[in-house]
């Protein structure tokens, strides 16, 4: 009987001993920052923000091996000193194609309910896994894209760090990416202060070091932009973000080249509209419109004031487009370009978490 | 020894092929629910975005936007609503769906617009994300310049002139807000249709001829076109106002 016994508990032993180790896997939550004035961003329920997939996503964005020749990222299209998005009026993919849009200023992401300029992407998740497929910018399978990552050890630790899994795929990159994308918030400029100011929300002591730098010329470009009888500009840029989410014809084209929202659509009363841009960091992120047109702040006001093109889609809300826009003077415009300067958020466009890791 | 591991393998083999006692079935109440509908209308035709329809003094409009806010709908002392944000172009005719009995809401009393108690609060920070008044959802029905929400919105294009060119070149842009706008509107009596299981339902009309076709406020939508709600413009913002408190109808 005790050999009997002694039999059963070897065969215990050297079962356990031979289970497989399991090894754990734990994530740490990431607490965004996010401006008292600004809403609580959205987050998809199956891609909560933790530190490992951020900092992942931070990895991936500078990753030159997504694309099909590893000489270009995420980015080289949407540039740090270019307030994260291109000088250039049209990005070069890696065979050298120009696509015929101007690649968007990246910032506050976590509140936009659609993506690309012509909205084609309801979800920050699915409008990161369109540029590597796509011909004319990474041109590179997602199988490729993901097969490069996988030979590097370091991608396979911090794959399994955010998720769990040595075998990751595109949704994997995705999620990372939007992860670290909806870290990158700007809220933080001298016109969150005047917003403060105007909607009585207590100033922080920083916020009051900002307020005093506030010039009178700032100040009377805000009211100008605020204007029904000024820039008018208020109606389609407002709010924290600095933007509604919608498609306006903005009154560039009597005759459109690009047919915007209606190639996605197939409804010809979307002719020619694109999605509202946000206009914090403009002046760091010229040429300006869909297509980059206009190179300078100059030539967007050149643009409201007199440059407007009637068109059977035109947005109502641009309502001088009858006497071809709002008409500004040569002092008025100087108002406006001072306000507009005030949305550029030097500590977004700078801050150390946003630049390559090596940087 | 032997006999005594046989007897807890049988045991264990009996515990296991017994048969599992089915609960009773959890029976959840179930909640009614009322739902309520807004369906623009022209006339005698429903109304849809971006569609031309003539008003009676023969100019083409077609509109692009029609949007508004609804406060503290309630009948007596049972409130159905605090806040509601219509919004046919992103919603369709869905206008708000909430717990509630038929028989407390034979009757309807609320504002049109957004009510003073919330009006001025801060869209970001005040409200919750679900809240149609939190700034994510407001979608430009919100003023930050002037600390207030837009009541309510039309806006589209005309065709004023009569050659026959549809060229719909020219704009109307109605947006009222600020406290001093507040519509109410009083509806006596309320029909709800049965949709479902607890479901009822009540479509409500909204007849946007009436903006521009009333008896004694008449919009001319070649030259009242916009309004913002300004001080100058408080005649064209409350003819908007009235008629559109006329043109929205209960079932």
């Amino acid at each position: 009987m005790n050999r009997f016994l002694f039999v059963i508990l070897v065969g215990v032993l050297v079962f356990q001993a031979c289970k497989k180790d399991q090894v754990g896997y734990q994530t740490t939550p990431y607490t965004l920052e996010i401006p008292s004035h600004f809403p609580d961003m959205p987050i998809p329920a199956d891609n909560p923000m933790t530190e490992e997939g951020v900092l992942l996503g931070r990895m991936l964005f500078y990753e030159t091996q997504l694309s099909g020749n590893n000489t270009i990222s995420c980015g080289t299209c949407h540039a740090p000193e270019s307030a994260f998005s291109d000088p250039n009026q049209f990005s070069t993919g890696i065979d050298g194609i120009q696509g015929n849009r101007n690649s968007m200023a990246l910032m506050n992401l976590g509140w936009q309910t659609s993506f690309f300029w012509d909205g084609r992407s309801h979800t920050l998740e699915e409008q990161i896994l369109q540029p590597v497929i796509n011909p004319i910018e990474m041109h590179q399978s997602w199988t490729k894209a993901v097969g490069k990552l996988k030979q590097d050890v370091n991608y396979r630790n911090a794959f399994y760090r955010a998720f769990g899994t040595v075998d990751f795929d595109s949704t994997h990159v995705s999620k990372a990416l939007a992860q670290f994308l909806r870290t990158m918030i700007s809220g933080n400029s001298k016109y969150d202060v005047i917003y403060k100011n105007v909607n009585g929300i207590p100033f922080t002591a920083k916020d009051q070091q900002i307020w005093n730098t506030v010039t009178n010329e700032e100040l009377a470009g805000y009211d100008l932009f605020q204007s029904l009888n000024g820039a008018d500009c208020f109606h389609c840029h407002n709010g924290p973000l600095m933007q509604v989410q919608k498609y306006s014809n903005n009154g560039l084209d009597a005759i459109f080249t690009d047919l915007g929202r209606a190639v996605v659509t197939g409804n010809p009363a979307d002719n020619g509209k694109f999605k509202v841009p946000s206009l914090r960091n403009i002046e760091l992120s010229a040429p300006y419109m869909h297509d980059g047109r206009f190179a300078t702040l100059d030539d967007v006001i050149e643009h409201y004031s007199t440059g407007i093109h009637q068109s059977p889609t035109i947005d109502p809300l641009i309502e001088y487009a009858s006497q071809g826009g709002v008409q500004l003077d040569p002092d008025q415009r100087l108002l406006l370009k001072a306000f507009l300067k005030t949305l550029t958020d030097q500590e977004f466009v700078t801050n150390p978490n946003f630049q390559p890791l090596n940087h | 020894m032997k006999y005594f591991i046989l007897s807890i393998c049988v045991g264990l083999l009996v515990v296991s092929c017994k048969k599992e006692k089915v609960e009773d079935p959890v029976v959840t109440p179930v909640t009614p629910q009322l739902k309520v509908t807004v369906q623009p209308v022209f006339g005698a035709e429903n109304l849809f975005i971006d569609s031309v329809y003539t008003t009676t003094d023969g100019w083409d409009v077609k509109f692009t936007e029609v949007k508004f806010y609804l406060t503290h709908w309630a009948n007596g002392a049972n409130e159905l609503i605090d806040v509601a944000r219509f919004d046919y172009t992103e919603n369709g005719t869905n206008c708000f769906q909430v717990d509630g009995a038929v028989a407390n809401y034979g009757a309807l009393t609320g504002n049109i617009g957004v009510s003073a108690d919330y009006n001025h609060n801060d869209p970001s920070s005040d409200f919750s994300s679900t809240s149609p008044l939190n700034i994510m959802n407001a979608n430009g029905m919100h003023w930050s310049w002037a600390s207030g929400f837009i009541f309510v919105i039309l806006e589209g294009r005309s065709d004023t002139i009569p050659d026959g060119i549809p060229l719909f070149d020219h704009t109307f842009t109605y947006h009222v807000g600020s406290d001093t706008y507040l519509g109410s509107k009083n509806f006596p009596t309320v029909n709800w249709t049965v949709a479902g299981n607890a479901l009822h339902t009540a479509e409500f009309k909204l007849d946007l001829k009436k903006i521009f076709d009333n008896a004694t406020n008449p919009i001319d939508v070649r030259s009242e076109f916009m309004t913002h709600s300004g001080g100058s413009e408080a005649v064209l913002t409350q003819k908007v106002l009235t008629n559109f408190l006329e043109a929205l109808t209960a079932p």
